[in-house]
């Protein structure tokens, strides 16, 4: 085995905080060989950021190096002085960050900041590298270099842009590109062709990469060697394949088992990490995880285990990793999950019949043009009563502003919307006042959605004492409701500041479900949280609703968690339902061809060799959709056809709505009847 | 950019519409009787003599007519006689102005030349004695009132140092060059007589210095709180990530994008120069239009007034279209935004 590349040993990091300093990597120690792809996965908090950003000495303000050893081709780096590490930095090591539209200086050409690697390192001339950046414009697959690097930032789309940033980091050959949650912020056909890239480019170049993530998904297809963080220190470490197969430590394992599979059952319960990611500031006694572990013992709240290797390449920090149990099994059962009472019969409690909802900009000068955009362009949708409706699709695919709609916060240009059979489009006043009692939200950002000054109890007070209801039963129902979200009561007098992301989540579903609602709609209500919490919300809801029953109307950018929480599905492209259905079936056959990208967009554990589909080209512009077919842009399948004319949305007798000419796969007679 | 500029230029259309409105309206609001005023309270009690003037200056017909014929009279460069001085407000505008002007330009240029580097090595270095030092510094400048900076300075450096010519905006025995511009600066570059050019200098240093510490002041907190927003940004961790050095950091990506909001300031605050330095114009004697708007307003002189409200408020406008005009040439977002 040869000497490694990248060697760290007993790092410590520390942040600073109003009380001290307190640690957030604490002695962590790894191996990078050249031409090797190490995934970093943790939560956040974890400290898989911070010790990225270490290895070139860029920790942000507050943080800072507290001990340990970080060698770059055998030369100590945390001794190095600022002239030094300036001639590593872009150099020997390429950093890729991880939102690319923050971190591009939106008044300089982009061509001149993937330039600026090659200046500053004396690699070549103001001539020579604008020849060299558009070569490594073609490599990362950049249309049309020398136009692109003439463009300012704000010309390009978030991937094209994370692609530029690829670009840079790349420029001058580096041996080591460390990549801080590159695709995280990108959407997940966008994600699928970026991890492509960033795959192809290391095949091609050889550099060795550290690829840092929340998710293991989007690591396993990237990566050779996986590193599992946990509270500032790595718990596991292995080939990616022996990992996911077999993990041995049981915060890994809790990882693979809380995302939802392919192949599991709808419905079924998520197995969820209980508990909460640790404050760094005041880290639990002995092994960290012991308090979420099932299988702490004594020695676990005592001592904390140090990270062993083994024969196979194989490290794990865990007194039982003998006893962990293998992902499938283990202590959480699947329990029976509340199956969908509707089927078909069922009157739809909601049915939205072809919403058009256009959004004028403001003209950015007197007398200037107007854009619109097109947010939703004829949308139909049906959930039946005590069914959950997944709406999926990609940022600008309109599927905000169709929840939006729903909860009439905007108003329509025109379609329907009914609701209990009622047509609720127009209605304003008393009669919106009446709706609004059963219809609630439950939205994205936990931390936006509460306000910082008001209690807990008056924050779920809100809604009821709107409606009048008496003191004391908004006394109980209070109490009741924090019960049912897995809160305790005696939270009531507190702020929401004093809660955790997933806390908050909670209570924004406890404000929500506190009238009883007959519907619930949630616009990306995981987002923004944690692997591990995310699955005690999709839990929650599954619990709620077998406990209330009311129906459900789901927002996501994420296939797989509507295939296992969703009973029905509804794909959107563009302010457009392209697919609709039960979730089951069209995840499973889907027949359009963007759900079948946006399925194999989806990094999944147990797909990591096969070849995804990966879309070509960028998503078109809401201000100026293409013609015909929107999706044909970027289709596989597309013809001179689907320029011409718009595919209706056309159902067939199971219950499927496809809007394509060619669907993937021609189901039974192709009934011509219109979607309501 | 040119179609953005062209439709900037017609929106002033409006924009000077309005201010013409306000000012006849304001002036025309207020309670004091110009023909009193200026023929004198004896005479004012001769109906006939009063009603001579009224005619005369049209204070008899409707005010949306009298509006039109003062409309008319400007469009045509006529601002109407002053009551006090009897001259054409033009006439005294062109005297005035272009001494203010100079002033003006001379502290904003001061004041620019000194915020935006301890602005910017103050954020850089924040928390730090020097830090320290520009924050009371910049504090004192913005709170001393004037006029006492003024006095103080003089004292200084004219009656004990020796070392700043007296009032007026060149010495004594000195003529002002051939009149181009107004501004002694330039019509000494023109007619390229360099020692007059110096001298004019050398007495705008004072004034000029003692005008620009409240700028100063202000451009310079600005410019650090500006800093200190961008000093947070991202594009910053990648420069440093592609082996750029601190100083190449700060001088080709923080500085740039810091300087849109402390544009914006620099506009207001020459606005503000324009408008506002009758104390320092009254104290070093400077023959500026401080000073005339000062003794109109005192006369009720409100052909002047309106002149001096129109000539302010129009730079105003101008300097503002600059601003706008810098925003778009150095961020191409808004170049975007209005194409």
């Amino acid at each position: 085995m040869s000497a490694p590349l990248l060697e760290i040993e007993d790092l410590r990091i520390s942040v600073a905080t109003d009380t001290g300093s307190r640690p957030i990597v604490r002695g962590l120690g790894l191996r990078v060989s050249a031409g090797e792809v190490l995934g970093i996965v943790g939560e956040s908090g974890s400290g898989k950021s911070m010790t990225a950003l270490a290895i070139p000495a860029l920790l942000p303000p507050g943080a800072s190096f507290a001990g340990g050893s970080i060698r770059f081709h055998g030369e100590e780096l945390t001794r190095a002085g600022p002239r030094r590490l300036a001639e590593i930095r872009g150099l020997g090591i390429g950093m890729i960050f991880q939102n690319p539209m923050t971190s591009f200086n939106p008044l300089k050409r982009v061509g001149a900041q993937v330039a600026e690697p090659l200046l500053l390192h004396g690699k070549a001339d103001r001539r020579t590298a604008r020849a060299r950046v558009e070569d490594i414009f073609r490599q990362v697959s950049i249309p049309d270099p020398a136009a692109r690097a003439r463009a300012y930032p704000n010309e390009f789309s978030g991937g094209m842009l994370q692609r530029a940033m690829i670009a840079t980091a790349l420029v001058n050959s580096p041996e080591l590109v460390i990549a801080d949650e590159p695709t995280t912020a990108l959407d997940v056909t966008v994600q699928a062709q970026v991890l492509d890239l960033l795959g192809r480019l290391n095949r091609e170049t050889g550099a060795a990469m550290i690829f840092i993530s929340h998710d293991l998904a989007v690591v396993s297809r990237i990566c050779d060697r996986v590193a599992v963080m946990y509270a500032g220190r790595i718990v596991e470490q292995g080939p990616v394949r022996a990992i996911l197969d077999r993990p041995r430590h049981p915060y890994s394992r809790a990882l693979i088992a809380a995302m939802p599979a392919a192949n599991a059952a709808a419905n079924a319960r998520l197995q969820t990490i209980g508990g909460e990611p640790p404050d760094f500031g005041a880290l639990p006694s002995g092994c960290p995880f012991h308090p979420r572990c099932p299988l702490a013992s004594e020695r676990c709240r005592v001592e904390d285990p140090p990270l062993v290797a083994d024969s196979e390449g194989r490290a794990v920090a865990c007194w039982h990793a003998d006893a962990v149990p293998p992902v499938g099994t283990g202590p959480v059962a699947a329990t029976a999950a509340p199956s969908d009472v509707s089927a078909t019969a069922a009157e739809p409690i909601l049915r939205v019949s072809d919403l058009v909802r256009h959004f004028r900009l403001p003209a950015a000068l007197p007398f200037g043009r107007r854009r619109e955009v097109h947010a939703l362009d004829g949308v139909s949708v049906t959930l039946a009563r005590g069914d959950t409706l997944g709406i999926a699709g990609e940022t600008g695919c309109g599927k905000s502003t169709l929840a939006r709609c729903i909860l009439r916060l905007v108003d329509t240009d025109s379609g329907s919307i009914q609701f209990m059979g009622e047509d609720i489009t127009g209605i304003a006043g008393r009669s919106l006042r009446a709706v609004r009692r059963h219809i609630q939200p439950i939205f994205q950002n936990p931390y936006a959605a509460l306000n910082p000054r008001a209690r807990i109890e008056d924050i779920i007070a809100e809604p009821l004492r709107a409606f009048r209801l008496p003191a004391v039963e908004i006394d109980r129902r209070i109490d009741a409701v924090l019960d049912m979200v897995g809160m305790s009561p005696r939270h009531r007098k507190r702020l929401p500041h004093e809660f955790s992301g997933g806390q908050r989540q909670r209570i924004s579903i406890a404000r929500a479900i506190a009238l009883r609602p007959a519907l619930v709609v949630a616009d990306e209500p995981i987002a923004s949280l944690d692997v591990s919490i995310q699955a005690q919300i999709i839990n929650l809801f599954t619990d709620l609703r077998r406990e209330i029953g009311f129906s459900m109307i789901f927002i996501s950018h994420d296939l797989r968690v509507i295939r296992h929480f969703c009973s029905h599905v509804a794909v959107m492209f563009l302010g457009q339902v392209v697919e609709h259905g039960p979730a089951a079936e069209v995840c499973a056959r889907p027949r359009h061809p963007y759900t079948a990208a946006l399925l194999s967009a989806v990094p999944e554990l147990d797909k990591a060799d096969g070849k995804p589909v990966i879309l070509a080209g960028e998503p078109p512009s809401p201000l100026a959709p293409p013609s015909g077919c929107r999706f044909r842009t970027r289709c596989f399948r597309a013809t001179e056809r689907c320029a011409e004319f718009v595919p209706p949305l056309v159902r067939d007798a199971g219950g499927r709505a496809t809007a394509c000419f060619y669907p993937l796969e021609t189901p039974a007679p192709l009934a011509a009847v219109p979607a309501s | 950019m040119w179609t953005f500029t062209f439709r900037r230029l017609l929106l002033l259309i409006p924009t000077l519409i309005g201010i013409t409105l306000i000012t006849f309206a304001v002036t025309r609001s207020i309670p004091t009787d110009p023909v009193a005023a200026t023929i004198g309270e004896q005479a004012a009690e001769h109906p006939e003599i009063v009603a001579v003037y009224r005619a005369k200056w049209g204070l008899d017909e409707p005010l949306p007519v009298q509006y039109l014929t003062y409309l008319r009279n400007l469009v045509r460069g006529d601002f109407g006689d002053s009551i006090y001085t009897h001259r054409p407000v033009a006439a005294d505008l062109a005297d005035y102005l272009p001494a203010t002007i100079e002033l003006a330009t001379v502290a904003i240029i001061i004041s620019i030349l000194i915020s935006l580097p301890l602005g910017v090595l103050a954020a850089r270095f924040r928390g730090g004695p020097f830090d320290g030092l520009v924050r009371t510094v910049t504090t004192i400048g913005v709170s001393m009132p004037i006029f006492w900076l003024a006095l103080v300075a003089i004292n200084i450096f004219y009656f004990h140092l020796h070392l700043v010519p007296g009032q007026g905006r060149l010495d004594s025995g000195l003529a002002p060059p051939p009149t181009v511009t107004g501004l002694y600066t330039i019509d000494g570059l023109i007619a390229g007589d360099f020692g007059l050019v110096a001298n004019a200098l050398y007495h705008l240093a004072l004034p000029a210095f003692v005008l620009a510490t409240w700028s100063i002041g202000l451009i310079t907190r600005v410019t650090r709180a500006s800093m200190l927003a961008v000093l947070g940004q991202d594009f910053l961790r990648t420069a440093r990530s592609k082996g750029a050095r601190e100083p190449y950091v700060l001088v080709h990506h923080a500085v740039e994008n810091a300087i849109l909001p402390v544009i914006t300031v620099m506009g207001l605050a020459f606005g503000d120069l324009l408008a506002g330095s009758v104390m320092t114009e009254t104290i070093f004697g400077w023959p500026g239009i401080g000073r005339y708007a000062y003794s109109a307003a005192s006369h009720a002189d409100f052909p002047a007034v309106m002149g001096v409200t129109l000539v302010v408020a129009i730079s105003y406008t101008i300097v503002n279209l600059a601003v706008d005009l810098a925003y778009a040439l150095i961020d191409p977002r808004i170049r975007a935004a209005m194409s």
